[in-house]
């Protein structure tokens, strides 16, 4: 869903309140006037009726027809903005307004002169309403006792609602005027309100790609929340990033390393005075372009490790068949120099085969480096309900504690064991493993003498 | 000349070390911060190499605390760690020159003998002992006007001898300098070499004084 700007919902939303408000104050001074309007003509109609009472006298026996009371003889044919709205004759609306006169069994006596004499029978006293073709009266009826004469004034309804309708149009026009200067003051508050949110969104724009230095600028409480987590996800992309600036000032620290050695032998070649001389160069070349490509093979293992999906898929395998899959990868002219004691339940284990036999063989392996020949090297595993734990014993000196914190960072070795041949990233690769495997791999010191690495996996079941 | 060279990859400390030998250079080999740094306080190099990732730690803290205890060595930091801040950060530390990883040995060679010359306070490689020129840049000696042809062990004894000309050079001086701390020192073997070179040269070139060493007669004297 796509939503609004901030700025466009505030100003709509602001100025259709206005304009609602502006139209409840129209519509209810539209209906005060009207009621005021009312409350006029009513009294003016019953003070008429009651004075026509008064006045008027009846000669019943010398007038044959009633009388008749001529009106202006113009018809109001719509609003004419002229002159001749009052006539010599007299004014257009009076054909609007009128009244009857009847004696008192209801024989009429007086009328004005309508175009249609309204139907006006067995009207109580008092105010009426009547429709008569298509158009609304609002009727008096007056008896009067004294005269025995019923009087009736009446007044057609659009007489009344043209002058409320015109007085409410007149008030209108101010209402409008005012929401002329109210919705620039809107836009001007609504302005000022999201120049803060303006100022942060400049601020983020035009930050060098480079700059992963929190934000510092002064904003209002609401926004301070969105600061933090911009500021949060700037720390991360700035620790994630330093760490492969590390990562690859390391692996070409690494990699240069050997480039330097094969530089050096080659330009030692060049210049030979001997055979041997030359020999002993070629060889110096042969094994750093051996190390050099075990550690392009390492890296591009691990790449391929942090690439994989945590959804690999899994098969069930036997424990005994990855142990055994394990020591047989590994050198065998050097496994025959320890002494195995492997302790291993029949479990399955869900699991990537070739992933775990590498990361236990490189724990095997490491264990054979680091202990001296003819020790002993323990695998023994335990299936608990929650988990399987499997651990790898050495006879070896161990780590020094403080060291065991850095252990599988990638390119970390240990400072006595730089005699040892490695690439410092196979803890690395096998701690990456044990993580997709939903695993912890932990390492401990034994006493009195030993190593030991544990790796605990989810149990499958 | 001898050099400290603080190294802890085998492979290229052995590359270095045969490439510099054959320069005319004895080098001697540290292969972490504490073995260069009683190095350098038991005994005397004309220069060292230094190598910054260490197996116990960083060498520009070696750097640093040699400078501050008064250490004038030349220092040639060589490293595989190309970043600006650790080059700026080592020469800061007072390392005279940076040479990154990989490189080709002549111009490791041409940088430690340009921070030779400038310890010593030379303008150029070729050191003049009246008759008797040295250039150290070409490994040529010549004597009025005559290339003379010069072992590896004569070349390096004459260039130890005509960096320091006019002073004592004493016998363990050129000893460590010809075969270094592995090497074999037999007490007279150094004594045929001198034997052989004032042949090559004039004989009155060299000078013995008993007990202390051996002198190169400056062109002053």
């Amino acid at each position: 869903m796509k939503l609004w700007s901030l700025r466009r919902s505030l100003v709509i939303g602001i100025n259709l309140a206005v304009i609602a408000v502006l139209a409840i104050t129209a519509w209810a001074s539209y209906r005060d006037i009207l009621h005021e309007l009312d409350e006029v003509f009513d009294a003016q109609l019953a003070q008429t009726a009651k004075s026509l009472a008064a006045f008027y006298t009846p000669s019943p026996e010398t007038q044959p027809a009633p009388q008749r009371i001529p009106i202006s003889n113009y018809y109001d044919t719509g609003e004419e903005e002229s002159a001749n709205e009052r006539g010599p004759s007299g004014h257009k609306y009076e054909s609007k307004i009128g009244y009857h006169i009847y004696n008192s069994e209801g024989k009429l006596l007086a009328l004005t002169n309508q175009l249609q004499i309204l139907p006006l029978k067995n009207l109580k006293p008092g105010y009426h309403t009547l429709e008569n073709d298509a158009q609304t009266w609002f009727i008096f009826s007056y008896f009067s006792k004294s005269r025995g004469i019923w009087v009736r004034t009446f007044q057609r309804q659009d007489v009344r609602s043209e002058l409320s309708g015109y007085l409410a149009t007149e008030q209108l026009y101010p209402l409008l005027l005012m929401w002329v200067p109210i919705s620039l003051i809107i836009l001007f508050i609504v302005y000022l309100v999201l120049k803060p949110v303006n100022r942060f969104a400049t601020h983020l724009r035009a930050r060098a790609l480079n700059n992963l230095s929190p934000i510092e600028s002064d904003l209002p409480k609401e926004l301070i929340p969105i600061k933090q987590a911009i500021n949060k996800l700037l720390h991360q992309i700035k620790m994630f990033s330093e760490r492969e600036k590390r990562f690859i000032a390391d692996a070409s620290h690494e990699l240069r390393t050997p480039l330097s050695a094969i530089q050096v032998h080659a330009e030692n070649i060049i210049h030979a005075k001997s055979l041997e001389d030359s020999k002993q160069s070629g060889k110096a070349i042969f094994s750093a372009v051996e190390r050099m490509s075990h550690l392009v093979n390492q890296l591009l293992r691990l790449n391929r490790l942090d690439s994989l999906d945590k959804s690999t898929d899994f098969s069930d395998i036997e424990l005994k068949t990855l142990v055994s899959a394990a020591i047989n990868s590994l050198p065998t002219n050097r496994v025959g120099n320890y002494q195995w004691q492997v302790d291993v339940p029949t479990t399955k284990i869900a699991c990537n085969e070739t992933l775990i036999i590498s990361a236990l063989t490189n724990l095997l392996s490491n264990a054979m480096k680091f202990s001296s020949a003819d020790s002993t090297i323990q695998i023994e595993a335990v299936d608990t309900s929650a988990s399987i734990i499997i651990k790898i014993r050495d006879q070896g000196s161990g780590v020094p504690a403080e060291i065991i914190e850095q252990m599988g960072e990638r390119f970390y070795r240990f400072r006595e064991h730089t005699n040892i041949a490695g690439s410092g990233l196979g803890l690395s690769i096998t701690s990456k493993i044990i993580q997709l495997h939903h695993g912890k791999l932990s390492f401990n010191n034994i006493q009195p003498s030993g190593f030991e690495v544990q790796i605990e996996l989810p149990n499958s079941d | 000349m001898r050099l400290l060279l603080l190294e802890d990859d085998k492979a290229l400390s052995e590359g270095i070390i045969k490439g510099l030998n054959r320069m005319g250079y004895m080098v001697e080999l540290a292969m972490n911060l504490s073995q260069a740094e009683s190095a350098l306080k038991t005994d005397q190099f004309e220069l060292a190499i230094f190598d910054l990732g260490l197996p116990d730690g960083n060498a520009i803290s070696l750097i640093k605390k040699l400078r501050k205890a008064g250490q004038q060595i030349p220092i040639v930091v060589l490293t595989a760690w190309d970043d600006i801040d650790t080059k700026v950060l080592a020469l800061n530390e007072g390392a005279n020159d940076y040479v990154v990883k990989p490189f080709e040995l002549r111009e490791l060679e041409a940088r430690v003998r340009v921070q030779v010359r400038k310890a010593n306070h030379q303008l150029n490689d070729i050191i003049t002992c009246g008759d008797l020129s040295v250039d150290i840049a070409s490994q040529q000696c010549r004597f009025r006007s005559k290339t003379i042809n010069l072992t590896r062990l004569e070349w390096i004894l004459l260039k130890q001898l005509a960096l320091h000309a006019g002073k004592i050079v004493s016998k363990e001086q050129l000893e460590t300098a010809c075969y270094g701390w592995g090497g074999d020192n037999e007490s007279n073997s150094l004594e045929v070499h001198i034997h052989h070179l004032r042949k090559k040269l004039n004989p009155g070139l060299i000078t013995t004084i008993r007990g202390l060493g051996y002198l190169l007669k400056d062109q002053s004297s």
